[in-house]
C-alpha cells in the first residue's frame, strides 16, 4: 500500500496523464475530457466507476453542489455509507480517522493542497478538466 | 419528514411570547432554533418594504426564501434557469425521501444535510454572494441592536458580537451556539496568525482543534470555489464565511471501532 501511495504521490507531481487516464475517456460522441488522478487509494475498478459517474454528473448538472450530490449518493448506493464528496476549483479539507494515514496531495496553482485520511482503500483525488473531485470514505 | 415540521411547529409556539423566557425551557434544541429565528428577524427587514402576509411563522419563512429566490434572479440568472432549476429540486426531495426510508437516523442526517445545500449555489455566483452579503449588511446596520438584544437570552446575543466582529457570516449551522463561537474564534486566530494564508493550514488548524476537544473524527474544507455533499453526525455541522469570500466547511462523522 505505501509503494503504491508513493507511486500516486510522484504522478501527483509530474501530473502528467497514463494511459489508464486516457483509456477512461468518455465515448467518441461526446467532447473527450482530460482526466488526470492526482491521487488515489483505491482498487483501479472503483477508480474507474467514479470517474464514470462524475463525468455523467457532469454532463447533467451544472452546479457544483448537484454534481458532488449525484456522486456521493452513488457511491454510498454501491459501497456502501458513508462517502463524501467535494467538487470545485479552489478548496483545501483536513480530515483524519485513526489509525492516521497522512496522504499529502499535490496540487496545481488553482487548487491548494489537501491533507486527507480516510479509510484504506477508500479515497480517490482527481481532476477533470477544470474541476478538482475528492471522493473518501469515512465513518 | 412530515413529523419533523409538525414539531418544528410546536417548538416555534413558544416563541410567540417571548416576554417571559424561562430558563428551563431553553435547552440544547431551542438555541439552534432561535439562531434561525435570528436570521429570519434580519430577513424580515426588506420583506417589511412590500405588503407583508402574517399568518404563522413559517410562511413568513417560505415568503423570504422566495423573496431572496427573485433577487437572485433578477441579478444575474434568468428567468428560465431558474424554472429549469426548480424541477430538479423537485426529484432531490424525492431522492431524499426514498433515502429516509430506509433509516430513521439517515432520515435526520438527510434533513440536516438538505438544509445547507439550497445556500451553496451562492458560491458559484460571486455576484450574489456579494449582493445578498451587502444587503443582508445593510439590514442588520439598519436594525436597532439594543432592541434585540433584549428580547433574546444572552448567549445569542454573545453569537451576534462573535459573528460582527469575526467577520463571519452563517450559512448553515447544526451545532450548539458554544461550539460555533469556538470554531469562529479558531478560525479568525489561525487566520491573524498565519504569515501567508493558505486554505490547507486553516483547515489543519480547525479539524486538530475539533479533533482534540470534541473528540475524532472531524472534517475542514476550506475554499472560495466549491461545492459539496455530506453526511454528518447530529449537532456536527457548521458551514460559514469569513471576509465575504472564504468559506468553511466544518463536519463530524461516526468513527467505526477497528475489529
Amino acid at each position: 500500500m505505501s509503494e503504491e501511495a508513493k507511486k500516486n504521490f510522484v504522478g501527483a507531481l509530474t501530473a502528467r496523464p497514463t494511459s489508464d487516464d486516457q483509456k477512461q475517456a468518455p465515448a467518441l460522441n461526446v467532447p473527450p475530457k482530460k482526466v488526470i488522478i492526482k491521487s488515489a487509494d483505491m482498487i483501479p475498478d472503483m477508480q474507474k466507476e467514479a470517474v464514470d459517474i462524475a463525468v455523467a454528473a457532469f454532463e447533467r448538472y451544472n452546479v457544483e453542489k448537484d454534481v458532488a450530490e449525484q456522486i456521493k449518493k452513488e457511491f454510498d448506493k454501491r459501497h456502501g455509507p458513508t462517502w463524501h464528496c467535494i467538487v470545485g476549483r479552489n478548496f483545501a479539507q483536513y480530515s483524519q480517522l485513526a489509525p492516521a494515514q497522512y496522504y499529502k496531495v499535490g496540487c496545481d496553482v488553482d487548487i491548494q493542497g489537501s491533507y486527507v485520511t480516510h479509510e484504506t482503500n477508500h479515497f480517490v483525488y482527481f481532476y477533470l478538466d477544470q474541476k478538482a473531485v475528492l471522493l473518501f470514505k469515512s465513518g | 419528514m412530515a413529523h419533523y415540521p409538525l414539531q418544528r411547529r410546536n417548538l416555534a409556539a413558544p416563541e410567540s411570547n417571548p416576554t417571559t423566557p424561562n430558563p428551563d425551557l431553553i435547552q440544547t434544541y431551542k438555541p439552534s432554533f432561535l439562531v434561525k429565528h435570528l436570521t429570519n428577524l434580519n430577513l424580515s427587514q426588506p420583506h417589511k418594504t412590500r405588503p407583508p402576509q402574517k399568518h404563522s411563522p413559517l410562511i413568513d419563512t417560505h415568503l423570504q426564501a422566495k423573496a431572496i429566490q427573485e433577487k437572485e434572479s433578477s441579478v444575474t440568472v434568468p428567468v428560465k434557469r431558474t424554472h429549469k432549476e426548480k424541477p430538479q429540486r423537485h426529484c432531490l426531495k424525492l431522492e431524499r425521501r426514498e433515502l429516509g426510508d430506509h433509516n430513521d437516523k439517515g432520515m435526520v442526517e438527510d434533513a440536516k444535510v438538505v438544509k445547507g445545500k439550497p445556500r451553496n449555489p451562492h458560491l458559484e455566483k460571486h455576484d450574489v454572494v456579494v449582493v445578498a452579503a451587502a444587503e443582508r449588511m445593510s439590514v442588520s446596520s439598519l436594525a436597532p441592536g439594543g432592541g434585540r438584544r433584549r428580547s433574546f437570552c444572552g448567549t445569542q446575543a454573545n453569537l451576534r458580537d462573535v459573528f460582527a466582529i469575526n467577520g463571519a457570516k452563517m450559512v448553515s449551522v447544526d451545532m450548539p451556539p458554544f461550539m460555533q463561537i469556538h470554531a469562529v474564534d479558531c478560525a479568525r486566530k489561525a487566520i491573524d496568525s498565519m504569515e501567508k494564508f493558505t486554505s490547507k493550514t486553516l483547515a489543519l488548524s480547525l479539524k486538530k482543534e475539533f479533533d482534540g476537544v470534541y473528540g475524532p473524527a472531524w472534517h475542514c474544507i476550506v475554499g472560495t470555489s466549491f461545492g459539496s455533499f455530506v453526511t454528518h453526525s447530529v449537532g456536527g455541522f457548521l458551514y460559514f464565511s469569513m471576509d465575504q469570500k472564504l468559506y468553511i466547511l466544518l463536519f463530524k462523522t461516526a468513527v467505526q471501532k477497528a475489529a
